[in-house]
């Protein structure tokens, strides 16, 4: 009898789990084909391209990166500016974070608010701010020739070294403090108490207790901060200038100016294998931080500042965190509204001080033939892309994240969840490239079609995307749709006033960062976007790259019109998105 | 009329299995109208499956439900017209105190003005007037509780599920509770089924408990029932009554006896079964006055606020008692005289 009650039973189980499997693969084609067809593929064309041409398959690829100097130039200069920038971006970012983790301040959450601007930041923008502040016409090297009657500026802070590195580290603090400082405020304050009354001093509590609970935390940071410093592009091209190249600079170089396309696959594989293999230990040190580990509510862990030198220490960091991360936004944002010398009219001379040309500018047909089309038509096309990008990042997105959400014990959900993750290790450009590659030829060619772009920056915002809202998803407790069950509410009522509100939020967060995404992509948009439909960050490179100091301002008008934009999303983001969830 | 002898909601031979392992076992009950019946029971013993079953959250195996004699197998949950207060409460976190009591009254089509109404009449019913506005993340755990109740009751539900209401509290706050539920349950004559593992809130809400032991219903009773006259070993140790001891059965002139480590003793009845006794600690006193007096050593003495409990070693058993505070007992590893009349100390058991 037991027995027939529990062949039954566990056949009614086995049928169940099986249609709870079948339609969470269901969930899966439209994001899995969607990436086969615009990830998988384009890639696996640069894999051939790569090795077709050399006559010792990989080896042969290899060699001839080894061989040309240039390439053997980028290779080295990648990884080390990567290392040094993320120590760097290190030394800044943590004590900012433990200021966030362990106290309670007045303006704390608008410093959260402005710290992380310039994460979303698009590389173009940084790049002009930092352009604003310390370049040939910014605000510093205007000051000091203004002040000692210089003819020259006397600050040469742009095509250095240093300016790649300070860029690198305005870029990525925010995730220092972001990643570590979410984590910190949330370790259990009671451990350290619990090493205190067993004697350890401050800087052993510090070593024995906080240090190693912290370090997977620290670690994930500093491998994110380094696969972005990896696969930096926008800020070495126009603030390192010609003397440093990247990988990614190099590809772009060897795609676009030498039009040597094995070499730059060649490249492209390098770095991916580079990007990867750190993406995948990435992944798997942010499992492991997502594993419960007493954490504790942040108002417990936190304290209010209290005596003179945590007072001037908090003062300190404060200062340096707003001069790095802030001053250059202001500098954009002011360079735009003021002429500095009546020759830097337009047409004729005009009064200097405060303008509106440079926008007014915007609207007018160019000049000088920098482009076809006005750039209030740059910015057209951006928000078009952009729409696109967040419809399409959505559909795909909002099946994959209710696929990992629902099963995520599964073997599909264990083999698929890294690589959803895939393009955040890949970079822009070498997507770029693998577009070029492979989508205008048959069997695809979708060279002229205006959805290259939305499907290039889709497939750069899917990891945030996804990641934004699986874990809105499996928040939602089985038990509360049971609740509402039991309260008299049917499965329609229960999917629209649980499961869609509940998902609303995320659904916001999730959209705006593909909005922003797209609306600041510029790897693979220097590659792909036609001259005749630019975007607004190829127009921003296209005029900082001219003389003149029109072009500037109005590289500092547009910058700062999409500076408004991600800011405005920013902002969205950290509203709408859940207390809890922190992952990037 | 006596108030619960019209049967509301009956169970019979409920079966539940998931994969290999049988989480109910041909369970029947039945609770009466304006009743409150606990489902007692240590964790794992299927209490809740229970409840999610009665609520048709899950479909059992075999067996059946029945609402004032209609089954219930084919009417989907929101159509059960039941209450269910979740274990962890499960308030909805995007909507206000006042949105989450009025769930369940807009599932209903309520209109604006009685629903208002309803809000604001079941709020100050369970002590939140005014708190209608009010983020639920922001609530303490009673304040949730308390919640989480008045979003169960405001549709009125013919049967109100309380699944360890008490169990995420503080005991101060408990206990306030325990008294002031069944209060509250009464006046609104509601009929509940109330599920916990904790035996002195089963006994302080319920009229009859129904006590479970690994999916099997092992006694049903009122309180005073199951506590006097615990029906296995497991009842008896669940209820806190630990002094199970081993017996041997000697036959003695066609007379049978049983020998415990606490003396032997004439039984009256058939005895081929006995193999545990129970000495009930509630019926034993210190010193020699009773019928049947041992000798034993104080092993530990604890203070309790209104009990004082003592282990004790008799030969190789130990024993524990709790004894009202003032009684004198003896220091740790001091002799200590115990007495006890049998018939009514000791109970046995197969």
């Amino acid at each position: 009898m037991a027995k027939r009650d529990a062949a039954l039973a566990a056949r009614g189980g086995k049928r169940n789990a099986q249609g709870v499997r079948l339609s969470t693969a269901l969930l899966w084609i439209a994001p899995l084909l969607f990436l086969a067809l615009f990830y998988f593929y384009p890639l696996g064309t640069i894999l051939q391209t790569s090795f077709a041409r050399g006559e010792a398959g990989v080896g042969g690829a290899l060699l001839r990166v080894f061989a040309d100097p240039s390439a053997r130039g980028a290779l080295w200069f990648t990884f080390w500016q990567a290392a040094l920038s993320t120590a760097l971006t290190l030394v800044i970012g943590l004590p900012g974070a433990y200021l966030l983790a362990r106290y309670r301040f007045p303006g704390k959450r608008l410093l959260r608010a402005l710290t992380g601007i310039p994460f979303v930041l698009p590389t173009l923008v940084a790049a002009a701010a930092f352009n604003a502040l310390l370049g040939p016409s910014g605000w510093v090297n205007v000051a000091l020739m203004r002040l000692f009657g210089l003819g020259a500026p006397p600050v040469a802070f742009t095509q250095s070294l240093a300016a790649i590195l300070v860029a690198h580290v305005f870029y990525n603090t925010t995730i220092v403090l972001r990643l570590v400082g979410d984590f910190w405020s949330r370790l259990d304050p009671r451990h350290g108490a619990a090493a205190q009354v067993l004697g350890a001093s401050a800087f052993h509590r510090f070593r024995t207790v906080t240090l190693p609970l912290l370090a997977p935390a620290v670690t994930a940071a500093a491998l994110l901060v380094f696969i972005f410093d990896f696969t930096s592009f926008g800020v070495i091209l126009v603030l390192g200038g010609p003397r440093f190249a990247t990988l990614e600079v190099e590809i772009y170089i060897q795609t676009i100016s030498l039009f040597n396309l094995p070499l730059a696959a060649a490249l492209s594989v390098l770095q991916l294998a580079a990007t990867l293999a750190l993406t995948v230990i990435y992944t798997r040190l942010m499992a492991r931080l997502s594993r419960p580990l007493s954490l504790q509510t942040r108002e417990i862990a936190q304290q209010p500042l209290r005596g003179r030198r945590n007072k001037l220490l908090a003062a300190a960091i404060l200062t340096l965190l707003l001069a790095l991360l802030v001053a250059p936004l202001a500098a954009l944002a002011s360079r735009s509204f003021v002429r500095l010398s009546p020759r830097d009219a337009p047409r004729q001379t005009a009064p200097t001080g405060f303008t509106l040309d440079f926008y007014r500018q915007l609207g007018r047909d160019p000049q000088e033939g920098v482009f076809f089309v006005p750039p209030t038509v740059a910015i057209r096309n951006s928000l078009a892309f952009a729409g696109a990008t967040v419809v399409l990042g959505l559909a795909l997105g909002l099946p994959a994240s209710w696929a990992l959400a629902r099963d995520s014990r599964s073997l599909l959900s264990r083999l698929l969840d890294p690589l959803l993750m895939l393009p955040l290790g890949t970079s822009a450009v070498t997507l770029g490239l693998g577009f070029i590659l492979a989508l205008d030829q048959p069997p695809l060619n979708l060279r002229a079609s205006p959805l290259l772009l939305p499907l290039a920056h889709t497939l750069v915002a899917f990891p945030f995307i996804v990641r934004s809202l699986t874990p809105a998803l499996r928040s939602i407790q089985p038990r509360l749709r049971e609740a509402a069950t039991v309260l008299g509410a049917s499965p329609t009522r229960v999917l629209r006033t649980v499961d869609l509100p509940l998902i609303g939020r995320a659904l916001l967060v999730a959209a705006s960062f593909a909005f922003m995404i797209s609306l600041g992509e510029f790897g693979a948009t220097s590659l792909l976007a036609r001259p005749e439909y630019p975007t607004v960050p190829v127009a921003i490179f296209r005029f900082l790259s001219r003389p003149g100091a029109v072009n500037f301002g109005q590289a500092m008008a547009l910058s700062t019109i999409l500076m408004a934009l991600t800011g405005g999303g920013m902002l969205a983001i950290e509203r709408f998105r859940l207390a809890e969830i922190g992952e990037f | 009329m006596n108030a619960t002898s019209e049967r509301a909601l009956e169970v019979e031979g409920l079966t539940k299995i998931y994969g290999d392992s049988l989480v109910l076992h041909d369970i029947d009950f039945h609770v009466g109208r304006t009743e409150t019946v606990a489902l007692l029971g240590p964790s794992g013993s299927g209490k809740s499956t229970l409840l999610h079953l009665i609520a048709g959250l899950e479909q059992p195996d075999q067996g059946s439900i029945r609402w004032e004699g209609r089954d219930l197998a084919n009417v989907p949950t929101h159509r059960r017209g039941f209450g269910l207060m979740f274990q962890e409460f499960a308030l909805f976190p995007h909507l206000n105190v006042f949105e989450n009591v009025a769930y369940g009254l807009r599932a209903t089509g309520m209109q604006a003005e009685p629903l208002a109404a309803r809000v604001a009449q079941i709020l100050s019913l369970v002590g939140l007037e005014g708190f209608g506005g009010r983020n639920v993340e922001t609530l303490s755990g009673g304040e949730r509780q308390r919640v989480a109740l008045a979003r169960s009751l405001a549709p009125g539900p013919r049967l109100l599920m309380l699944d360890e209401p008490l169990g995420a509290l503080d005991r101060t706050l408990r206990e306030r509770l325990m008294l002031e539920l069944p209060r509250l349950l009464r006046r609104l004559e509601q009929t509940a089924l109330y599920v916990t593992h904790d035996q002195e809130e089963a006994f302080a809400v319920a009229q009859r408990v129904v006590i479970l032991e690994q999916g099997r219903i092992a006694q049903i009773g009122t309180p005073d029932e199951v506590y006097r006259q615990p029906a296995s070993p497991f009842v008896a140790s669940f209820l806190g009554l630990s002094n199970l001891l081993p017996v041997r059965v000697i036959s003695e002139d066609g007379r049978i006896a049983l020998e415990t480590p606490v003396g032997t003793f004439a039984h009256p009845g058939p005895a081929r079964d006995v193999q545990t006794v129970l000495l009930r600690p509630d019926r034993v006193e210190i010193g020699a006055g009773a019928e049947h007096s041992i000798e034993g050593t104080v092993e530990e003495r604890s203070f309790r606020g209104s009990t004082l409990r003592a282990v004790v070693r008799v030969g190789d058993s130990r024993l524990t008692f709790d004894f009202p505070s003032r009684t004198e007992v003896p220091e740790v590893g001091a002799p200590v005289s115990l007495s006890f009349d049998p018939a009514q100390a000791l109970q046995v058991y197969p």
